[in-house]
Formats: structure tokens, C-alpha cells, sequence
């Protein structure tokens, strides 16, 4: 079979030509070619605009790793006292960490900038609905989460910090993705309340910072004071860093794993319910 | 008229008869344009028998003999302004297949090669992005499969085909005895990255001969392969498709099934080998999860595909066997109908006695077998978690599928509603409010139907047809003077009165200024206008629509020039201006025709953030004009010029304007007003302090007249002794005079000073201006 490049169609349909599409039946095998959805249009926009953010990518990915060197080699070869090396519950931490906090930052200033520079009124304007805006942006912080993962993990196996892949790790990817959809739909929230960049870089900071270390995050949730370790399940980051410890120390059962999970579905429900309740349009009212 | 004999091209595909719903429909399909429509029974006994050898009379008396009914002219006359609007008529010395029109091009283009066709400049656009869109996979599809059917002809033999089809039969039976042994292989592999790796490429390619599968044999069956490519979708999700082309113009259904499901044996064919590797494997060796990983996940991915659900190969399978043209939504329509007869409602009673009785027990049994795979599912997740669950948990098990059915449902309600809004956006473009503008851009209903391949059963876009009565009506624009009407609009922020009862009306094709100092309202009163604010009281009607709510259609025909901060970030011009031409749901051709016009095309591939305040101020305006639109509001687009800038904006707002269009725009730069605008509009403390042309409003303010005289010629009391001076001021080592009388006035000064060095200023709107806002703010 020769393969070759994307080539060119001939031009699409007018927007008129198309008739209403059925719910459910994508039929993508014998649609004929059409014009560029504005789901993947803001998606390559969002996208775009992440990848040229040169400083930002750097340190999205950067910066897990620089907290997994010091942890890896201050604990390195080093045992929690109930058994699992350090490792596995510095890994996960700092990853679940570093997700959470990418899935926050970038739709909160995206969203501010948004909003300050009108472009969601320019949304308004037009028959694309938000819910696509916004589940478009997702698309790309659930990608950046999933690369910063990848990145990550094959970092953490390396022999110096000696992480081991069990057989059931695909267990942390809908695990991930849960994180990146709860966190980003705090990150709404920020967003929808700052108005200015360093607004959102304050919030953003006060909620994240004091929720890495009582969340376990930096730290091994197992040492924390039994009031803090109980407390702590009122955090969302909670849950990520559970679900992702569990699984990389291959002790996950499915049903641990569901309530993570289902903890986290309930964080993004809550989030995303203040998110569409503080959502503005416009800074001017 | 009936002694007409008028012939269908004969190269158009009339299907054999499909139920949809409880109607019976023929498919008929202008193989040019792509073009496909259904038509009815009825329509399709005259069709087929209008073959230029028999009259019209003649048709009628057979269809009467038929039906019962004679055709009358106006009948005859709707069916052939039908047929001839898609143009399906042959007509007399032309060939059948002349390109007509740029459809036409494109479907005749079908056979180039690809490079031919990447040298079309315009054809990019509708490939979508690299996130989304299709990668031809194969450079020309028909030319492959004309190679693979010489080359597989040894395969379509029974002799090859029937043992073929046992051995396949033969995989899936011995899979099945051995399936506990497979499945712990499976579970290793996931244990061995590389493995699983290589088990992914190898079932990737199994998915290529799927696709080429489903072409080889519907070339056998003479059918145009028009292409094999990968869909991207969204981003992160991609797969192969074959497009065949005609599948339901097949006279049986056998071919038409055979097409469906050849892609699934390729599947099961091609683990053959594999099976035979696997059943001699001895049971230690290393390659055993490969192995029993690759057959079992292959024939998964295979089997996946035979269930009959949309838009899976069984789905379509199944609609060929029984006839019908998309079985999942009539099924849907016919089973709430069954349920709503059960419920006593007499109306739903009548309309499902309406559908045939053996159309019934197919639409009820597509219900209940997807009722009954819904059902397997929860159950199948209900096991899976109480498996899961910790021992305490395990009560909860039943709530699993219950939580998900109670998150699927508003998720689909969404969706729905979303479709639905799509849906109603769609007509909306080409409705008959419609003018002029619109149906420059959208082409209207003119233009056909987009071919939807039926290798996937079903067409996903049902051909929406519209009667030629509605077409006709579309052309004629309708008439409409005035483009906004505000009445009394009132608005308040909380004790503030942001406007206080203006009223005005804009004519189609002005160019209508707002004038107001910063704070007077002006933004208020456009956001009203456009439909982003609720006015307090009074009303608003643009292009003879309500904008509030939120009004889509009204929204669709007016643009508003934005900030020029209002840029996606670290786009392009180029990129933006895409962006926002999918957001209107319009393809980028309207990107790079609204670049165009501005003037923008060779900063295209500049990056937003480093364009000039001009050029910044020239995208703003694209991003308003991507759609098209009649009406524009333009929002102080020259503020932050440099003059020259700005002179050259102000030439782009006279060409928009002789487009035809009507602009409103709010400035407070007055030489712009007064060199641009028809009629303007002074607002001032919330209120309309003035309303007329430019012209007529300096001289109804009747404004002094200055003339400059300079100091060292004359003295201020002096100047204030000539009859006619109403004040002197000193400015700048110049006495100003001023007067309404001026000529009288430099008649007297001409005595006392040389002429040469007396400047005159004439009222300028400046004035007029300063007046009014001043005597405005008094007010407010």
C-alpha cells in the first residue's frame, strides 16, 4: 500500500449545502471531506498557542522533573517504613502533581485572556457554542497532561531512580485523563474569578502549592498525621495521587481505583457547577 | 406540453426500492455532481420511464393505469423543474457529463491523480488541519483497485472463497475452545511493551487490508472505489475508511452485504496464518503472548465491527439485508411511536398502523436488539465491578451502571440539543430572510447535496432536499428599507442611566456614525443593538429581527469589529482569521477572502502579536467580515493611528460601504465622522443630542466662524468694537474673532489689517459637536 502526505480535496461544501447531522451516527467511513469543525479548529487554535509558548512547555515539562530529581536522589534506594520504596510514592506524587497543576494553569490564563481580550464575545457572536470552546481546550490539556506523563515516566524507570513499570499501568491512563478533566474545570474557576494574569497566577498558587504537600504529593501520604491523611480527601489531588501510587506500585485493586476515579468525576462535577455559575463573558458588566 | 419526450440522463443511478421509515424510496444519484435525492415510489415509475422514447401522455396513461390517478400539468411541471434544477435532464447536444458549474468540476475531477489535483490552488480548504481531516492514503484509489481486482481474480472462485470462508469459520470456533489460553496470553502481552507494540503495528495493518478488502470487492461488483483514507478526528482519534461509491445502486442485496462484511473476513484471513503459528507454538515458548495476544485482540477488533450499530460494518450489513435506509433512527422514531400507541395515544396509534407489517417486526426487533446490547453492556459492567469492587463495596455494584446510564443520559440530551442546534443553524444560512449577502456566500440550496458514500450504509447527512417552489421563492430577496430601529431605548447600571431614551433608525447601505464622548453610552447602545444586552425598556429591531435573545440568524448577517486585542494568542492573521471562520461554521476560503480584503494577504503568516497598530486595526475588520456580513459595527477602528494608517482605513470603509453594506460606527474622532458617515448621531449623558448629516448639522448649529488675526496687527478691544464680533479671545499670539457675520467682519478688518495675513476657520463638526455634548452632560 503506497502511502502518501495529506493531499488536497476539492473544495468543500458550503455550510448551507449540509444537512443536520444525526446524533450518534458519525458515519466518518462515507462523510465526504468537510470544512474544518470548529472543534478542531479551536483545538489546533489552543494548541497553537500552547506549543509557541515556548517558556511555558519548558517549564510544564521541566518542572515535575526537577522535583522528581531532588525527591528521587534525596530518598534514593530508601524504604517507607510499610514497604515501598520512596520512589513510588514520590513519582506519582510529583506526576500527579505536575498533571494537576499544567490541567489548572493553562485554562485558567487561557480563559482570562479570553475574556479580557473579548475573544469570548467573539465566541458569542458565533453559532459555535462554548461547550465546544472549552471541551476543545480540554482536548489539548488532557494531551499535555498525557506527554508530561509519558515524559516523565520514562524518566522515573531510568536505573538511577529505579521506578518500576508494573503489567497494569495502562490503569493509570483513564486515571489521568480524570485528573486533567477535574483539575482543568478548577482552573475554569480561577479563571472566571481573576482578571488578571497575576490574579490567576496567585489563586492558582494559594490553591495548588498548600495541595501538593497535604495531598501527599511531595510527600508520602502514608507518614502525614493521621488527621491531616483523613483531611486530605477533600482534595482533589488526593485522589490522582492514590489512584496513581496504587497502580504504579501495583497493588491497584479495580474497585480502589473506581472510587478514585468516581472521586474525581465528583471533584470535576462540583468544579465544573461553581465554574458555570462564576462564568462571565465579559470583564465589563 | 405532453407530446414532450424528455429523457433523464443516462447516466444517472436510480437504486432499487429502500424503506425509510414506513415510506418507500429510490435512491437517485447524479453521478457528476455526487449529488444524491430520494424520491418516492411514484416519482420514480415516471423516472424510469422518461428515456426520450416515450411522451409524456404516454407515461401519464401508464402511471394512471398504475396508480389510479392521472398527473396533471402542474404536477408535471413541479417533477420536471425538479429534475431539470439538478439538471438531471439530458439535454440535446451536450454531453452527459459537461461540468457544469464547480461541483460538477469536482466530481469529474475524481480520476485525476493526486498531484494533479494538490496543483489546484484552492483545493486545500475542507482538508481540514493535521488534527483533523483525512490523509489520502492511497494516491488514486480506482487505479489500485483496477490493479488488486487482476491481481485477487484467482481468489474469486468458489474454490477459493468457500474453503477460505470455513477456515475463517474454522478461527473463530477453535478461538473459542481455546479461549482461556488466549486470554492469559493477552494478559501477559500487556506485560511487554514491546510486544504489545508490535501486536498494534501488526493489527494496523490488518485494518489497511480491511479497508482494501471492502474495495476489492466492490470493484468486483463494479463499483468506483473513490478513495482510501485516514480520518483524523478531533485530534486523537484516527481510522482508515474505503469510500465506495453506489453500494445501495446495487440491484441485489447479496453484492451489497458482501461489500459490508468483506472487510471483517480480511480480518479474520489474514489471523490464518498466525492461528496455524499459534496452534504449534509449544506451550513455554516466548512468543506466546505475541501470538495469543494478536489472535485474540485481532478477531476482537474484527468481531467489534459486526456489531450492528452505526457506523460499524454490521450496522451497515444489516441495512443492505433488509433493504432499509438508516434502520438506527427510524428504528428510534418507530419504537417511541410503539410505545406512545401503547400508552393509548391514539395519533401514534395511526401513524404506526402507517408502517408496513413486515417493516414493523424489523424496526421493533433493530429496537429491542439494541435495547438487549444496552442492556448486555450494564450487566457486563455490573459484573466487571462487583468483581472489581473491594469485598465491602460489593453492594454497590448494581449503582455502577446506574451512575453511568444516569451520566449518559444528559450527556446525550446535550448532545441532541447541540445537533439540533446545528441543525437549526444550517437553514438559518440559506432561510428565506435570507438576502442578498447570504446567498452571495453560501450559494444557498443551489448547490447539491454533498455525495455521502454509501459504503457506510445509511448516509450520515440525509439528503435534505427542498421542493423547487421553495428554491424559487429563496432568489427573490425581500425587501427591507431600514437595517436598525431603536425606539425609546432605555438602560441602567444600577443608579447610573447608561441611556436615557434614544431613538434612531439606520438605512440599508448607510454608513451611520455614533458619536459620543467616552462614557455617553455609545458601547451600551451598540451591545444592545447587537443583541449582547437587554435594553431597560423600548425596542430594537435589526434587519427586521429582535436581537434579544441571543439571535443567531441576526447574528449570523452582522459583524462587529472587535478589539484589536480580540486575537487568539500566538496565532497567525492567517490562523486567526481561520479560527474565526470555523467558529461561523464557514470554511477557510472565507479566511483568505476576508484577509483579502483588508489588504492583509502578505501578513498572513504573521504572527497576531507582531503586526503594527494599523495592520492589528486591519485584522479586527477581517475578523468582522469572515462571514459576510450585511451589517458591520465598527468600533473606533482608527484609534491609535498614525494619520497615514488611518487614511488608508478610511479607503477600505468607503469600499465596504460601496459593497453595499451598512456600517454603524462609534468614534469620537470627528474629521472621520464628518469625511465618512451619511448621517451621525451625537449621544451625549445617555441621550440622542443630535441626529443628521454632518453637513446639516454644523450649519444648523449655526457655530461661529474664527478668524485668526495675528496679535501684533490688532488689539482685543479693538477687534471688539467691529459690529458683528460676538467674542475675542487670545490664543497662542492671535487674536480669534468670533462671528457669524464674517464677511461683514473682514470687510471692516481689511481697513485695519492686510487681508494676506487674516486665517479663516469655518465651522467644522468639532464644534458642533462640542456643543451638544457639553449642553448633553448639562442634561445628565
Amino acid at each position: 500500500m503506497t502511502t502518501l502526505p495529506s493531499s488536497p480535496t476539492p473544495s468543500s461544501p458550503p455550510a448551507a449545502a449540509k444537512g443536520p447531522r444525526q446524533p450518534g451516527a458519525g458515519q466518518p467511513e462515507s462523510t465526504p471531506a468537510k470544512r474544518p469543525s470548529a472543534y478542531a479548529a479551536l483545538t489546533r487554535a489552543a494548541f497553537l498557542a500552547s506549543v509557541r509558548d515556548r517558556t511555558t512547555v519548558f517549564f510544564t515539562f521541566a518542572f515535575p522533573l526537577v522535583f522528581l530529581l531532588v525527591f528521587g536522589l534525596l530518598f534514593r534506594g530508601q524504604k517507607v517504613n510499610g514497604g515501598l520504596p520512596y520512589i513510588n510514592y514520590v513519582a506519582p506524587g510529583v506526576l500527579s502533581w505536575g498533571v494537576g497543576n499544567a490541567a489548572l494553569f493553562g485554562p485558567a490564563f487561557a480563559l482570562m485572556h479570553w475574556r479580557r481580550d473579548d475573544i469570548l464575545r467573539l465566541v458569542w457572536r458565533t453559532p459555535t457554542p462554548l461547550p465546544t470552546v472549552l471541551v476543545s481546550r480540554l482536548a489539548v490539556a488532557v494531551g499535555v497532561g498525557l506527554c508530561q506523563a509519558v515524559l516523565f515516566t520514562a524518566v522515573a524507570v531510568l536505573p538511577v531512580f529505579g521506578l518500576h513499570l508494573p503489567a497494569d499501568w495502562p490503569l493509570s491512563l483513564p486515571l489521568l485523563v480524570l485528573g486533567v478533566v477535574a483539575f482543568m474545570a478548577l482552573g475554569l474557576v480561577v479563571g472566571s474569578l481573576a482578571d488578571t494574569p497575576e490574579a490567576v497566577a496567585a489563586i492558582a498558587n494559594f490553591v495548588m502549592v498548600p495541595m501538593a504537600f497535604l495531598s501527599g504529593a511531595f510527600y508520602p501520604a502514608d507518614l502525614l498525621p493521621g488527621w491531616i491523611r483523613a483531611a486530605s480527601w477533600v482534595l482533589p489531588l488526593r485522589f490522582l495521587d492514590h489512584g496513581l501510587t496504587n497502580v504504579l506500585a501495583g497493588r491497584s485493586g479495580l474497585g480502589p481505583l473506581a472510587l478514585d476515579a468516581a472521586g474525581l468525576i465528583g471533584f470535576t462535577a462540583l468544579f465544573g457547577l461553581i465554574a458555570a455559575r462564576v462564568f462571565r463573558w465579559s470583564n465589563r458588566t | 406540453m405532453l407530446r414532450m419526450r424528455p429523457a433523464v440522463r443516462p447516466d444517472v443511478l436510480v437504486g432499487p426500492a429502500l424503506t425509510r421509515g414506513p415510506a418507500t424510496v429510490h435512491l437517485v444519484k447524479d453521478p457528476v455532481s455526487g449529488a444524491r435525492m430520494e424520491i418516492g415510489v411514484k416519482e420514480h415509475f415516471v423516472v424510469v420511464r422518461l428515456d426520450g422514447t416515450r411522451t409524456l401522455a404516454e407515461i401519464g396513461a401508464e402511471y394512471a393505469a398504475a396508480f389510479g390517478t392521472r398527473l396533471g400539468p402542474a404536477q408535471w411541471q413541479q417533477l420536471l423543474r425538479l429534475l431539470g434544477g439538478r439538471q438531471l435532464l439530458a439535454v440535446p447536444g451536450r454531453a452527459p457529463s459537461s461540468p457544469v458549474g464547480p461541483a460538477r468540476q469536482q466530481a469529474g475531477d475524481r480520476r485525476q491523480s493526486a498531484a494533479e489535483r494538490g496543483a489546484g490552488g484552492n483545493g486545500r480548504t475542507g482538508r481540514g488541519s493535521w488534527l483533523s481531516g483525512r490523509t489520502r492514503m492511497v494516491a488514486d484509489a480506482p487505479a489500485l483497485m483496477d490493479r488488486l481486482h487482476d491481481a485477487t481474480a484467482f481468489a474469486r472462485r468458489p474454490a477459493v472463497l468457500a474453503p477460505l470462508l470455513a477456515l475463517c469459520a474454522a478461527l473463530l470456533v477453535g478461538e473459542a475452545l481455546d479461549f482461556g489460553e488466549l486470554a492469559n496470553a493477552t494478559g501477559r502481552l500487556f506485560e511487554q511493551p514491546v510486544a504489545l507494540v508490535a501486536v498494534g503495528c501488526v493489527l494496523w495493518l490488518s485494518l489497511a487490508l480491511h479497508e482494501l478488502a471492502h474495495g476489492v470487492v466492490a470493484r468486483a461488483y463494479g463499483l468506483h472505489v473513490a478513495e482510501i483514507a485516514l480520518r483524523r478526528y478531533a485530534g486523537f482519534m484516527t481510522y482508515l475508511f474505503c469510500e465506495v461509491e453506489d453500494v445501495q445502486f446495487l440491484g441485489r442485496r447479496g453484492p451489497q452485504v458482501a461489500v459490508a462484511l468483506a472487510g471483517v473476513v480480511a480480518n479474520l484471513a489474514f489471523l490464518l496464518p498466525f492461528w496455524l503459528v499459534w496452534a504449534l507454538l509449544p506451550g513455554g515458548a516466548q512468543a506466546v503472548p505475541f501470538f495469543g495476544g494478536l489472535l485474540l485482540l485481532g478477531t476482537a477488533t474484527g468481531l467489534a465491527n459486526l456489531l450492528p450499530l452505526p457506523p460499524l460494518d454490521g450496522y451497515k450489513a444489516l441495512g443492505y439485508a433488509l433493504g432499509t435506509l438508516r434502520l438506527a433512527t427510524e428504528s428510534r422514531v418507530f419504537a417511541r411511536l410503539a410505545l406512545a400507541a401503547a400508552a393509548r395515544r391514539p395519533e401514534a396509534a395511526r401513524k404506526a398502523a402507517a408502517y408496513p407489517r413486515r417493516l414493523r417486526r424489523v424496526l421493533a426487533a433493530y429496537a429491542l436488539l439494541c435495547a438487549l446490547l444496552a442492556a448486555v453492556a450494564l450487566a457486563g459492567l455490573c459484573l466487571l465491578s462487583r468483581a472489581a469492587l473491594p469485598d465491602g463495596a460489593a453492594g454497590w455494584s448494581p449503582c455502577l451502571p446506574l451512575a453511568v446510564l444516569a451520566a449518559a443520559l444528559p450527556l446525550r440530551t446535550l448532545g441532541l440539543r447541540a445537533a439540533a442546534r446545528r441543525a437549526t443553524r444550517t437553514p438559518a444560512a440559506a432561510g428565506p430572510q435570507a438576502t442578498a449577502a447570504t446567498a452571495r456566500t453560501a450559494g444557498a440550496a443551489a448547490v447539491p447535496v454533498p455525495p455521502a458514500g454509501p459504503a457506510a450504509g445509511p448516509p450520515a447527512a440525509p439528503p435534505h432536499e427542498t421542493a423547487p417552489e421553495a428554491l424559487m421563492e429563496q432568489a427573490a430577496p425581500r425587501p427591507q428599507e431600514t437595517a436598525v430601529v431603536v425606539e425609546g431605548v432605555r438602560k441602567r447600571y444600577g443608579e447610573v442611566r447608561a441611556l436615557d431614551g434614544v431613538s434612531f433608525e439606520v438605512g440599508r447601505g448607510e454608513f451611520f456614525g455614533v458619536l459620543g464622548p467616552n462614557g455617553a453610552g455609545k458601547t451600551t447602545l451598540v451591545e444592545i443593538v447587537e443583541g449582547m444586552r437587554q435594553a431597560d425598556e423600548g425596542s430594537v429591531r435589526v434587519l427586521g429581527e429582535n436581537p434579544w435573545p441571543r439571535n443567531l440568524t441576526l447574528l449570523r448577517r452582522i459583524g462587529v469589529q472587535t478589539q484589536t486585542s480580540a486575537f487568539f494568542t500566538r496565532l497567525t492573521a492567517a490562523e486567526h482569521l481561520e479560527t474565526v471562520a470555523a467558529l461561523q461554521g464557514l470554511d477557510r476560503s472565507a479566511a483568505s477572502r476576508a484577509i483579502e480584503a483588508v489588504g492583509l494577504t502578505d501578513k498572513a503568516r504573521s504572527r497576531v502579536d507582531d503586526l503594527s497598530g494599523g495592520q492589528r486595526q486591519r485584522l479586527a475588520l477581517a475578523t468582522a467580515l469572515v462571514h459576510d456580513p450585511e451589517l458591520i459595527f465598527l468600533d473606533e477602528p482608527t484609534a491609535a493611528l498614525d494619520p497615514e494608517a488611518r487614511r488608508s482605513l478610511w479607503g477600505l470603509l468607503r469600499e465596504l460601504r460601496g459593497q453595499g453594506r451598512t456600517i454603524v460606527y462609534t468614534t469620537h474622532y470627528l474629521d472621520e465622522a464628518e469625511a465618512l458617515c451619511d448621517r451621525v448621531a451625537i449621544i451625549a449623558g445617555g441621550r440622542l443630542a443630535a441626529l443628521d448629516t454632518p453637513g446639516a448639522l454644523i450649519r444648523s448649529m449655526a457655530a461661529p466662524a474664527r478668524l485668526l488675526v495675528p496679535a501684533d496687527r490688532i488689539t482685543p478691544d479693538r477687534a471688539r468694537g467691529i459690529e458683528g464680533v460676538e467674542r475675542v479671545l487670545v490664543e497662542g499670539g492671535e487674536v480669534v474673532i468670533e462671528t457669524r457675520a464674517a464677511n461683514r467682519v473682514l470687510i471692516a478688518l481689511s481697513s485695519l489689517v492686510d487681508l494676506d495675513a487674516i486665517q479663516t476657520r469655518t465651522a467644522t463638526l468639532e464644534d458642533a459637536y462640542l456643543r451638544l455634548t457639553a449642553a448633553g452632560s448639562e442634561h445628565g
